[in-house]
This record gives structure tokens, C-alpha cells and sequence, in this order.
């Protein structure tokens, strides 16, 4: 005879009732490893995704404001050896040419076969044709598109100047490009290809290069370079060799006498232009402007170029006209001359100015020197002055013929020179203040020094690692391993107090075998590891068992995420997926708490002496002691003064939600004690009922344990549930998610007209990441609205949860120069990690690092997903991004529908994106309510069994009441009343601590939650525990209930 | 100087010094035991006589050190068992006394040889185990139980039950065997077979054999009768 033996030998004998302890393990070791394994199969689906959508790409360059060489490609593939692909990679709208369905927000993709090779795939395109283009399997279905169909595409056409700027020219360019489906790219052919960490693939459509360069005008360019290179330094240090002057949008050209740089962009970037006029000794600068009007007394001429140069050493007062003007006006020197012009002011305003200078000199007008006027868009090209479009306001009619014939002989000439500083003054904006820089030397020779002077990387072509980057956003994606653990919090611990409430009535089947072996001379810690060693080979075998079967909670799980709750995932497919490291954690969290579990229900054992173990049998709980009674009531009053406290300090933070709650519960649990304690002492009342609820208190630790798993069941259930919120409720309310506003459009082509700010609020936006709730992945750089604040403070738009100053504080500078930003708290809290007053890192559209502090979080909204700054700040960080694309809507006029539908808008109601946003939440919450319905079940279900147990234990008892003439339902009732005063007791404390919990943050602006649900539940699972001991007493009372008083 | 002629007393196996024991509650107490003072020979047979609830069971626990006193002292072959820890008290209840229950509390699960054998579990390391069969074989056979050693106790007859764990308070040979009614649930032929039983054990083992019993048949094979009355113990008169 040895220990194991004995343990063996016990084990199997008491198969059956060892079989609850051992599911009781199983499961809760199949939820802990299932639940991981979640994590796991997520995480790896999402760098699935992620590098899917990249192929063999580990750093890219763009898209970012440049419009680069296509041959730039070549050149860096063959100094890193690695292979390249050049893109034109733009947004637009595909349609079907009966107009019957159209798609926003499309990725239009120019590529080449280099394209295809880096995503692993054979070339889609070849033999498409002209007009041929594949489609993504995303968008193909969406449109339901053949090979063969005709499409629609609309793009922007790319303007190098800033259409927000002065004098950039028409602003509605758009291009309407007519195609036929040739393919369809499926994951497999590189169809999820996306610069951008979201599990979601972007629609697109590929088409080749060469088609699209030739639609939007830029012949041999693109705008992404994606590359096989390993480091992006590498990358960038094979840029720095291989770039040219064109790559930057920058033109060196022979002018007599020297060379001049200059930009298609107009305006040459300021940065750049430091660096271009450091290059040689001899640089001077240009600023050449548009002004509507020179006017001298009543003699005007209009729209004429005036140049102001480095050269002009005069007082800043005076300029110099040549003798075409002078003739004109009939000006000569000491007259005061007057300059009319449009400068740009917020929101695209053109606001008139008016400057005085007086006339120093008079100019030879010797010919045509158009070379001062930078290549205006709309201007430039201009045959004669009615086809001039320069993007301003411009009275055709004021043009005369003399002007007419001015234009046809002399082009842009500037008409007048003036000092550059002076220029400057009056006409430099964000887009810089010079329009080209001369040198006295020759192109030949300027060319190198402005390459070594201008650092590529610092203007913005630069290389970022993708790869990592999507790596990083998928490994700091949402944990679903710990969502789902947390999820299924209460259904382990449910699971485990099964097992340990079990463990604890086959040691109390087995009391006499206590007694007897502390009669025969084992120390009672000796005792007590032979029945703690039963109970973790149990455990431990349930555990094992659990591990094995967690594989299929996992999958039943990610099941449920693609179909019930696939709202949580935003329509993504995972597959299931394990490491082993998460299987032997599970085993050992799962092992751990099992064993924890059989430790607290055996650590009592063989404390009370052999004789009376041996004497009492099972019998041996007894009521609570006064000192106990006396211990309980203290701890009951300091936990509600703790709760209380809690609720009062702690407001609506998540954090003081679960402590008031749990203190709460804590103060039931240990007022149940007394409660207990005085039944059992009760004498006064009598009756069926008296004394069944009496009952309850003969064993209190089985009775307390039954009201603690019910009450905490209900308290998440009920609490979790009743942030399910309704997004219809107060919809109209500006202090609703909804801002009070009816629609959020988003259109596909910027819209640069100035729209009423009665109607709407218009949004600037920097694509990013999407750090919604939406977008699985960590958002890396995030997405930026620009917004000017006093239209929502006005409106007294959102509610804010943080941040005192509300939208005025994204005016406030910050001590450290950070950008001041405001988010929603599901885009700082959830989607970015990060609280207000915190810092976050993001770079500008020049590749330039900058920092944004979080100043303000308003309550979730339909502006998830992004931060918002102020318009000013935007447009400082990303200058090239002109025109709104989002726009939050009141109400529209007939004009302003038109001109947004024009531009591709996609309307959605605020009510319906703030669902879709809020449908995560509401996910999460059905999966916690299943999951914590499946362990209230599992808890019910153990109240079933104490049922069994108790009925079981006192049949004699039961019978005696028969033979002393109680009716069968008398007794029943006697057994049912004392076990839902149990269920009467847990779900009251749960709800009740659940309900004063929540309280404060129901009462909170922002928060629409409705009682129904939670009443609803608290009702359903009284009448289910009710419904588990009815049935759990009438099989313990059938049969021959007196046959157990005989057996006496 | 020594004188050698007087040998040394040896000390009686048992002693009982002024032993109480009370049951209290919160709304009273009652003495079970009053000043019970009483010396247990080495080898001596006695047999507790007393009507239910006298504390016959009782006094055979604080003997077996299943319980303690309430005052007074229990000396074990000389030592206070009051000065012994919990692990003491559990080494002198395993190696040096037999304990026989009325209900035989057999191990449902183990076989008749491994019930017997449970007792050298609490000390496996202080005998070989081969020993131990040995000796629990040995002793199945003198009870008559030899062919049923492999047998669980629901196969067994009450009176082979109770034999099983006759045996089983003697495997360790401790040299005090406590019965507490040990025939109060068996039939007449196998109450007076045990009777034979534990009569030839203490006989040939020698051991101090203590019955508590309602039997006076059982008790008149033991050689001194003693009986409660009001908690005091007395010469039996029959």
C-alpha cells in the first residue's frame, strides 16, 4: 500500500462524483486556452493581412505632395539590388455607366508588371489594353462587375500648386477615365494591396501606368515607390544618389546671363528655397505675383504681373514700372501708384488688398522677358487673356485690347519690379514666398550644388518602413486573447466554483474516511495532502482534457466573429491559429487556478477532531458563529463606505465603476452572512416558508457561495449590459454622439468652394491610419481632420469628457510647441492609447516629425477614427492637402447637394455612423453577455446542484415532516422557499450593486442607455434559477420519500 | 547509594489524572466526566461498562487522544499527552494504539490487505512495506480472512468488517487497543466470535486491551470491569 496507490484507488472509486471536478477544470482551462488561442489566430490573421496587402514591399516612398520620376525606380533598384515598383496611386469613383451602382472612396492604382512581381502574382494587365483594368475582389463584388463590363473611373487631376493657394487655377480638374474589367485580383494576385494598416481592404482598381499617367497628365511620374529593401535608411541613402530636380517638382533652365530654378507648384517650398538660395553665393530670389489692378488716379490697368526681386536696392515704398504701364497710367517717377491683389485668407477666402508705392523709376520696355512669370496654372499656357484661368475672380471685361495685344507681344512681363522684401510683405503665404531663384551662372554648373545643398529626404521623398510598421500595427493590435479572457471572465470563475463547490461535497462524502484516518495516526496536514493530492490529479487531468478542447472554443469563437458578432471585427475572417507558448499558458493559468480553486475547498479539511468527524459523517457545517455574525457586519459596513466613497471620488471612470461594484458586493455577501446568522437563530416566525429560509443558514459557506456566484453574474451581466447604447436616443441633441448634426459626407475630389457655415462644417482630412474601433490594428500615424473650432463651439457640438476649455483649446498654443488635437475617447483611449493631456509622436506630410497633445476628448461620436485640429494647424502640417473632403451636415440647400454630389459625396446619417461605430461596443457587450450567460447558466445550474444536494442530505428530515402528516407540497415548498431566498438574495445584490454602480455614468451627458435590457435580464435569470431548484427539488422528492425514514 | 534490591517502578501504560470533560454552548454546559482518576496496567484487559451518553465513548477518545480534556492530565506510558504537539499526538496514535469503532469504517474503495495496511501509511518510512504485508497477511490469516484479503468491504459480512479492522488497529503491534462497542453492531455469532477474537488476541499479543460496551457478556472475558456513573468511574457491580 503506498500514497498513490491510495490515491488511485480513491480516484477511481469515486469516478462519478470526481466527474463534476474534472469538467469543472476542463472548462475552465478550454475558456482560458480557447480564449488565448483567440489572441493568437487574431494576431496572426492580422499579419497575414497585413503583409498581403504589402507582398514582398518593406519601405515605400509616398504618397505623399511630389509627383516624382518614374525612372527614380530604376535607378534605386539597381543601387540597392533589390526590386522596385513605381506607382500613381490616387482616390476616385468608379461607376457603372448606367450610373446603377457606384463605389466612393476607390484606390485607383497605376501600375506595371513591377508591381505585380512585387505582390508575388503573374501580370493581371497583360494584354488588357488601353482601356483595360483589374479589379479587386472587394470591389468587383461590391459593383458586381464581369470581365468584360464597362466602368467609369473619376479622378482628380493632380495640380502640383495647392488648390487651396492663390492663383492655382480651375479647381474642379477632374478626369473621367472609361474602362473595361480585364481581371480580378483575389488575395492571392496582390488584390489587397494597401499602404494603410486596416483589416479591411481597400476597393480597388488597378489600371496601367502609362494609361493613367496619360489621363492625369503627368507623363512618366508617379507618386509611390515601393521597395524590396530591408532598411529604409538604405533606401534613402540610394535616393540621395539618384534623385534629380524634377523628382521635387524643381525646373533649372538657361536663362541669358544665368539660370534660374523654379517650380510647377508656383511657389517654391520654403524649406527647399532656403536651402536653393544657400547653394551659390550669387543667388537672388523672385517672388512674381498677379495683381488684379495698378491704378494711378483714375487711369487703371488691370490684371498685370509685377515681380519683386532681390536686386531692386531701394526703399520698400517704391517700385519701378516699365514704359508700357507708365504710358498707360501715364505715370512718371514720384507718382503714387496703387496695387490692387487677392491674397488667400481662411478657408480659402480671397480677400482684395490694396498697397501704395510710389514710382522710383521708369523701365525700357526692350521685349519680351515672360521668364519673371512663374508657370501659373491656367495662365502660363494662355494664348490670349480670354483663356486665362487663373482660380481667382477676374472681371473679363475690364480686359481691354491694348491688354489683349500686351499679352500677345509680351506674355507675362511683369509690368512693374519691386524690392523683394516688399513683395514678400504683401503676398507670401503658407506655400512659400519666392517663385524662383536666379543665378548668375549656368544650369551645368548650379546643378550640383543644389543637389548637394537639398537633402531629398528633408523636402519629403522618403522611404518609410511599411513592413514594420504593419507589423507593429498588427502586433499592437486589439488582444483579443485578453478581451475573450476577460469576456469570459465570470463563465471560469463560474466554472471553477463549480468545480470547487463540488471538490468540497465529495470531501463531505467522505468525512468518516477523514475522521478515521486521523484515528489511525496521520497528522491532519498529512490528511489534507492526500485529499488535496486527489483533487489537482483531478484538476490536473481536467486541465489537460481543457487544453485540448480549448482549440475548439477558440474556433467556436472565432466562429462566432465572423458571423453573430461580426460587427466586433468589422467583418474580418481570422483562422484559427496557436502557438505553443499560448497552449502551456493556458494549461498553466488553467492549472493554476484549478488547483487554487481544490486548495481553498480542501484547505478546511481535518480541522475538527477524528472522534467528531467520525461521529457527524456529512453533517458537519454549522451555523454562523456570533463572532463571525460580528465579523461579517464590519466588513459589510467598511465595504459600502468603501463603495460609497468610490462613487463620490472616483466619478465615471471605469476604475471606480468596478471597485464601487465589487465593494458593493462585498457589502451583500458579507450582509447575507448576518442575515444567515440571524436565521438561524430566529425563533419567532413560523410557518413552511420560516423554516425552510431557516434552512438556508445550516450551511452558510454552500449558501453564501450560491448567493456570491448569482450576485456577481448579475452585477457584470446587468451592469456591462446597460452601456448597450441606443443610437437613435437623443440623436438630435448637439450633445448626442450625433453632435446634433443629420448626415456626415465624405466626398471623393476635395470640394475648394467656400460652403455656408449654416449649413455644415467643413473638414479638412489627412488620410491615416484609422484609429476607430473599427480598424483592428494599433493605429500608426493617425488620420487628421481640420476643423475651425468656433463653428462646433458655436454649435455647442459633442460633449466633452475632458478638457475644460472645449473646441477653444485647439487655439491655445502649447508651452512645448505641440500641436494641440481633440479626439473622441474611443480614437485617444482605445484606438491610440493614449489620455488627455498625453503627447503622441506623428510625422507631416514632408516626412517631418511633430508632436500632438491630446487637449480635448469628447464623449464616442461619429468623429471617431480621427484627431481633430484647428484648420491653421492643419494646414501648417500638411499644406498640400487643399479642400474639404468631410463635411458634418445640418441642413443642405438644393445649390450646396448639388455641388457636393458633384463632387462624388457618399451622405451617411450621423445616427447610422455613430451605430456602426457603437455596433463594436455593442458586440463586445453581446459577447460578454453570452459568454456571462453561459456562466450565470453554469452558476444556476450549480444552485441546482446545492438544490440536489441539500434535499439529498436531508431526506430523512424530509420524510419525518411527511410521517408527522406535512403534505408532499408543504414539504416541496419548504425546500423551494429556502433556495430562492438564495436567488432572491444573489440577484437582488447583484442588480442592486450593479444599478448603484452605474448610476453616476448613466446620469452622465453623452450616455443613453436604456433599463429595459438589464430589468429584462435580471428577470430572465431569477426566473431561471427559480425554474433550476423547482426541478432540481421535485427530483430529489420523487419516490418513496418515507422509504428514507425506514432506512433511519 | 543505590539500592539495588528495589527495582524500579515501571510506570502503568495509562494513567488518568483528575480528568474532566465538559460540552459547552452558549446557553449552558454539562459534565460528562468528573475528576477521573485511573492507572492502566501493561498487558491488563478492561471492559467500560455504562448505560448511552454515560461518556463511556468519551473517555475512550481522550484515551486514544481523539480528544482532550477538559482538565486534568492523560499520561501515555509516563508522558503528558498535553505537552505533545499535533504531529506527536498523531505519531503515539499511530505507532502505539489500536483503535476498533463500532461502525468498522472500512475504506470502501481499497481491498481488505491495502484497509489494513492504511495505518503504516502515515509513517511509510519507518517500516520496509514487505514488513508490513508480512505482518497484515499474517494477521488476516489469524482472523480467518486470509482468502479475502483481495476482497473490498462491500463484499465482506459485518463480522468479517469488523475482524478486518481488528486487524487493522493491530498491524502497527501497538500495545493499546481501544474498542468502542466494537460488537454493538453485529449479529449474536459474530458479536461472540469477535469477543473470542479480541480475548486471544490480547491474550497471545499481550497487549492492554480497553472495551467500552453495553455487552456484559463481552465484558466479563475482560479482566476488570469498571463502569460510569455521574461522570465518576467505579468498580462495576453487578
Amino acid at each position: 500500500m503506498t500514497l498513490a496507490r491510495y490515491i488511485l484507488r480513491s480516484l477511481v472509486f469515486y469516478r462519478r462524483t470526481h466527474l463534476g471536478v474534472f469538467l469543472g477544470a476542463l472548462l475552465a482551462a478550454a475558456i482560458l486556452t480557447g480564449s488565448l488561442s483567440v489572441g493568437d489566430s487574431v494576431r496572426y490573421s492580422l499579419r497575414q493581412i497585413a503583409l498581403a496587402r504589402l507582398g514582398a514591399t518593406r519601405v515605400a516612398l509616398g504618397p505623399g505632395e511630389h509627383f516624382f520620376r518614374e525612372q527614380l525606380a530604376a535607378k534605386i533598384a539597381a543601387q540597392t539590388h533589390a526590386a522596385t515598383a513605381p506607382l500613381l496611386l490616387l482616390r476616385g469613383t468608379v461607376a457603372l455607366p448606367d450610373a446603377s451602382a457606384r463605389a466612393e472612396n476607390v484606390q485607383i492604382v497605376g501600375v506595371d508588371e513591377r508591381f505585380w512581381n512585387m505582390g508575388g502574382s503573374a501580370d493581371l494587365l497583360f494584354g488588357a489594353g488601353e482601356d483595360g483594368f483589374a479589379a479587386n475582389d472587394r470591389l468587383a463584388e461590391r459593383l458586381r462587375l464581369a470581365p468584360g463590363d464597362p466602368v467609369i473611373v473619376r479622378v482628380e487631376e493632380p495640380s502640383a500648386l495647392s488648390r487651396d493657394a492663390p492663383l492655382s487655377g480651375a479647381s474642379d480638374a477632374s478626369v473621367a477615365i472609361r474602362l473595361r474589367l480585364h481581371a480580378v485580383a483575389g488575395p492571392k494576385q496582390f488584390g489587397r494591396f494597401g499602404l494603410q494598416s486596416n483589416q479591411v481592404p481597400p476597393l480597388t482598381i488597378f489600371l496601367p501606368l502609362g494609361v493613367l499617367q496619360k489621363q492625369i497628365k503627368k507623363p512618366g511620374c508617379a507618386n509611390v515607390l515601393l521597395a524590396q529593401t530591408i532598411e529604409a535608411t538604405t533606401a534613402n541613402a540610394a535616393l540621395r544618389k539618384a534623385w534629380t530636380l524634377a523628382d521635387l517638382n524643381l525646373e533649372l533652365r538657361d536663362l541669358p546671363g544665368g539660370a534660374e530654378l523654379r517650380t510647377e507648384r508656383v511657389f517654391l517650398e520654403p524649406g527647399l528655397a532656403a536651402a536653393a538660395l544657400k547653394a551659390a553665393p550669387d543667388a537672388r530670389g523672385v517672388l512674381t505675383y498677379l495683381v488684379n489692378e495698378i491704378r494711378l488716379g483714375e487711369r487703371a490697368t488691370p490684371y498685370s504681373m509685377v515681380t519683386a526681386v532681390d536686386s531692386a536696392e531701394w526703399p520698400g515704398n517704391e517700385l519701378a514700372i516699365n514704359a508700357w504701364l507708365a504710358e498707360d497710367l501715364g505715370a512718371k517717377p514720384g507718382d503714387a501708384v496703387s496695387l490692387r491683389y487677392y491674397v488667400a485668407a481662411a478657408n480659402r477666402q480671397l480677400v482684395e488688398k490694396t498697397s501704395t508705392f510710389k514710382v522710383r523709376s521708369l523701365l525700357p520696355l526692350e521685349g519680351p522677358d515672360a521668364s519673371w512669370m512663374p508657370p501659373f496654372p491656367g495662365l502660363a499656357d494662355a494664348e490670349n487673356c480670354r483663356e486665362w484661368e487663373p482660380g481667382i475672380p477676374m472681371d473679363m471685361s475690364r480686359i481691354r485690347p491694348k491688354d489683349e495685344q500686351y499679352w500677345k507681344a509680351f506674355r507675362g512681363t511683369p509690368k512693374a519690379f519691386l524690392p523683394l522684401k516688399a513683395g514678400q510683405a504683401i503676398w507670401a503665404n503658407r506655400f512659400g514666398d519666392l517663385t524662383a531663384i536666379r543665378y548668375t551662372q549656368k544650369a551645368d554648373a548650379i546643378e550640383g550644388m543644389l543637389r548637394n545643398a537639398i537633402d531629398p529626404i528633408k523636402a519629403g521623398l522618403s522611404f518609410q518602413p511599411v513592413r514594420e510598421l504593419a507589423l507593429q500595427a498588427s502586433a499592437g493590435a486589439q488582444d483579443f486573447g485578453q478581451l475573450f479572457v476577460g469576456f469570459s471572465f465570470f463563465l471560469v470563475i463560474a466554472a471553477l466554483l463549480l468545480m470547487a463547490m463540488l471538490f468540497v461535497f465529495s470531501l463531505q462524502q467522505r468525512t468518516t474516511e477523514t475522521g478515521l484516518l486521523l484515528a489511525l495516526g496521520f497528522s491532519a496536514r498529512r490528511v489534507r495532502r492526500f485529499l488535496l493530492w486527489e483533487g489537482f490529479l483531478i484538476a490536473g487531468l481536467g486541465t489537460l482534457a481543457g487544453t485540448a478542447a480549448g482549440c475548439l472554443y477558440a474556433r467556436l469563437a472565432l466562429h462566432g466573429l465572423s458571423t453573430v458578432w461580426h460587427r466586433a471585427v468589422h467583418f474580418s475572417e481570422f483562422s484559427y491559429h496557436s502557438q505553443w507558448g499560448t497552449l502551456v499558458i493556458g494549461c498553466l493559468a488553467g492549472l493554476g487556478a484549478a488547483l487554487l480553486a481544490t486548495w481553498i475547498a480542501g484547505r478546511g479539511q481535518a480541522r475538527r477532531p477524528a472522534a467528531e468527524l467520525l461521529a457527524s459523517g456529512a453533517e458537519m457545517e454549522s451555523a454562523p458563529t456570533t463572532r463571525g455574525e460580528r465579523w461579517s457586519r464590519l466588513l459589510g459596513f467598511l465595504a459600502l463606505a468603501g463603495a460609497l466613497a468610490a462613487l463620490a471620488l472616483g466619478g465615471r471612470s471605469a476604475d471606480a465603476f468596478f471597485s464601487a461594484g465589487a465593494l458593493l458586493l462585498c457589502a451583500g455577501i458579507a450582509g447575507c452572512h448576518t442575515l444567515l446568522a440571524k436565521l438561524a437563530r430566529s425563533t419567532s416566525r413560523s410557518g413552511i416558508a420560516a423554516i425552510g429560509m431557516r434552512g438556508a443558514a445550516r450551511r452558510p459557506g454552500r449558501s453564501l457561495t450560491t448567493i456570491a456566484v448569482l450576485a456577481s453574474g448579475v452585477f457584470m451581466v446587468v451592469a456591462v449590459g446597460a452601456f448597450r447604447a441606443d443610437p437613435l436616443a437623443h440623436a438630435q441633441e448637439r450633445g448626442s454622439g450625433t453632435g446634433g448634426f443629420s448626415a456626415y459626407g465624405q466626398v471623393t475630389l476635395p470640394v475648394y468652394a467656400s460652403l455656408p457655415e449654416s449649413e455644415l462644417v467643413a473638414l479638412r482630412v489627412q488620410a491615416g491610419d484609422d484609429a476607430s474601433c473599427l480598424n483592428l490594428n494599433r493605429a500608426q500615424q493617425p488620420s487628421f481632420l481640420g476643423v475651425r473650432p468656433e463653428q462646433l463651439a458655436t454649435r455647442k457640438a459633442f460633449t466633452f469628457i475632458a478638457g475644460a476649455l472645449g473646441w477653444e483649446a485647439l487655439h491655445q498654443p502649447q508651452p512645448d510647441g505641440a500641436v494641440p488635437a481633440i479626439g473622441d475617447e474611443a480614437t485617444t483611449r482605445w484606438g491610440l492609447g493614449k489620455s488627455a493631456g498625453e503627447t503622441l509622436s506623428c510625422t507631416d506630410e514632408r516626412g517631418n516629425p511633430f508632436r500632438v497633445r491630446i487637449v480635448g476628448v469628447i464623449a464616442n461620436s461619429i468623429l471617431q477614427g480621427s484627431l481633430l485640429l484647428s484648420d491653421d494647424d492643419f494646414v501648417k502640417r500638411f499644406p498640400s492637402q487643399a479642400g474639404n473632403r468631410a463635411f458634418l451636415i445640418d441642413n443642405l440647400s438644393n445649390n450646396t447637394d448639388e455641388l457636393l454630389k458633384s463632387h462624388g459625396v457618399e451622405f451617411v446619417p450621423a445616427w447610422r455612423r455613430l451605430a456602426e461605430f457603437q455596433s463594436v461596443e455593442s458586440s463586445y457587450i453581446e459577447i460578454f453577455e453570452a459568454l456571462g450567460g453561459l456562466g450565470l447558466l453554469l452558476g444556476s445550474a450549480g444552485l441546482g446542484i446545492v438544490v440536489l444536494r441539500n434535499v439529498s442530505e436531508r431526506r430523512g428530515e424530509l420524510a419525518l415532516l411527511l410521517a408527522l402528516g406535512f403534505s408532499p407540497r408543504a414539504v416541496r415548498w419548504l425546500v423551494l422557499s429556502e433556495h430562492w431566498l438564495l436567488i432572491a438574495l444573489g440577484v437582488g445584490i447583484g442588480g442592486l450593486s450593479a444599478a448603484t454602480a452605474i448610476l453616476p455614468s448613466m446620469l452622465s451627458p453623452g450616455i443613453h442607455a436604456s433599463p429595459i435590457g438589464p430589468l429584462a435580464t435580471l428577470g430572465l435569470l431569477a426566473l431561471l434559477g427559480g425554474v433550476w431548484s423547482w426541478l432540481a427539488a421535485w427530483l430529489a422528492l420523487r419516490g418513496p420519500l418515507l422509504d428514507a425514514l425506514r432506512n433511519e | 547509594m543505590v539500592d539495588m534490591s528495589t527495582p524500579t517502578p515501571t510506570p502503568p501504560l495509562l494513567e488518568l489524572r483528575n480528568v474532566c470533560k465538559s460540552y459547552r454552548w452558549d446557553g449552558g454546559a454539562v459534565d460528562v466526566l468528573k475528576n477521573v482518576s485511573h492507572a492502566f496496567t501493561r498487558g491488563e484487559s478492561l471492559a467500560l461498562l455504562g448505560p448511552s451518553g454515560c461518556g463511556k465513548s468519551t473517555l475512550l477518545q481522550l484515551i486514544g487522544t481523539l480528544d482532550q480534556p477538559t482538565s486534568g492530565q492523560v499520561l501515555f506510558e509516563g508522558v503528558d499527552l498535553q505537552t505533545l504537539d499535533e504531529r506527536g499526538i498523531a505519531r503515539l496514535r499511530n505507532r502505539r494504539i489500536g483503535f476498533v469503532f463500532q461502525l468498522h469504517h472500512l475504506l470502501p474503495q481499497c481491498t481488505v490487505l491495502e484497509n489494513v495496511l492504511l495505518p503504516t501509511l502515515a509513517e511509510p518510512q519507518s517500516r520496509p512495506g514487505t514488513e508490513c504485508t508480512r505482518r497484515a497477511e499474517y494477521l488476516l490469516d489469524r482472523v480467518g480472512l486470509a482468502d479475502r484479503r483481495h476482497h473490498r468491504p462491500g463484499q465482506l459480512s459485518g463480522g468479517e468488517r469488523q475482524r478486518t479492522a481488528l486487524v487493522r488497529a493491530l498491524i502497527n503491534e501497538p500495545p493499546l487497543l481501544l474498542a468502542d462497542e466494537p460488537t454493538g453492531s453485529l449479529d449474536r455469532a459474530s458479536a461472540e466470535s469477535l469477543a473470542d477474537l479480541l480475548a486471544e488476541l490480547h491474550r497471545d499479543n499481550g497487549v492492554t486491551l480497553v472495551v467500552a460496551t453495553h455487552s456484559l457478556e463481552l465484558a466479563r472475558r475482560m479482566s476488570r470491569i469498571v463502569q460510569i456513573r455521574d461522570g465518576a468511574l467505579e468498580p462495576f457491580r453487578a
